[in-house]
């Protein structure tokens, strides 16, 4: 089993750190849909970002916690931050998105994409109110 | 060099075709730099190369960011045609349902015979979608 944890400032500037070190991990893991899985936390990460760049309650904090776990059967991540995070459900968010399905929107396009890519990917609240993006995939 | 200061986006004309060449990381980070590039770049032309060779990462942000180059060009009947040769960002076009719309040529022979059309085969790809 392979482990990766990352706790670290959810700043724009720190994304390529991200990128590379969960990068360096997958391919390290020979996690065979490495990129997919790659593109699909990158995603999780940038949303994460967004809401910190227009947080303005500094009590909170602004790092962004990554965990990744490979097995021999599937690998598990999760993204989390704590921010507000999507109040709606991941069901309601989606279909919506995809009601309104058009290659010419302005944003969705990223959840849409991380929809497709994983065997399964949802959102919720931890135990302590942080915002969690939870990512499943099962291995060849 | 700052990172601020490195081009990302280099412009060329072949015969009356621009050629707007993006490199590195098309991503959440890089984006504003590459949107102030862009706009300060493009002329008027008899049609468009967006050379994709050179990228290294793109995200949904990029894609946004061809989304929207395409729509401008549309919007004032112009032609448009992406040059790439990297299988994930043709997948990626391929989830985005981006390969519908865009014109994707994997050389620059085929994305400058493509730009130069005549006939309404480009046209009926944007419009029918």
């Amino acid at each position: 089993m392979y482990r990766l944890k990352l706790d670290f400032p959810g700043k724009k500037e720190h994304l390529v750190f991200f990128d590379d070190m969960i990068m360096r991990f997958l391919e390290k893991s020979e996690f065979e849909a490495y990129k997919r899985l790659h593109f699909v936390l990158h995603e999780a990460i940038i949303n994460s970002m967004k809401a910190i760049e227009i947080n303005e309650d500094k009590q909170r904090s602004e790092n962004i916690k990554i965990e990744i776990e490979v097995n021999d059967n599937e690998v598990n991540a999760i993204v989390i931050d704590w921010m507000t995070g999507i109040e709606d459900s991941k069901e309601n968010v989606i279909n919506t998105l995809k009601d309104n399905d058009n290659v010419f929107m302005e944003s969705g396009r990223g959840l849409l994409m991380m929809e497709h890519m994983v065997d399964s990917f949802t959102w919720g609240k931890g135990e302590n109110g942080e915002f969690c993006v939870y990512v499943t995939v099962k291995r060849e | 060099m700052t990172e601020e200061n490195i081009r990302r986006v280099n412009s060329s004309f072949t015969e009356e075709i621009q050629v707007l060449s993006l490199k590195g990381r098309i991503t959440y980070d890089f984006i504003d730099g590459y949107k102030i590039e862009l706009k300060g770049i493009i002329e008027d032309a008899g049609g468009y190369i967006i050379d994709l060779t050179k990228v290294e990462q793109i995200d949904s942000t990029g894609l946004g960011l061809l989304v929207n180059v395409a729509k401008n060009f549309i919007f004032n009947k112009n032609k448009m045609v992406i040059l790439n040769k990297d299988d994930w960002i043709n997948e990626l076009f391929n989830v985005s349902k981006l390969n519908q719309v865009f014109n994707v040529c994997s050389t620059m022979e085929e994305a400058l015979k493509t730009v130069t059309l005549e006939d309404d085969t480009y046209w009926n790809k944007v419009t029918s979608y």
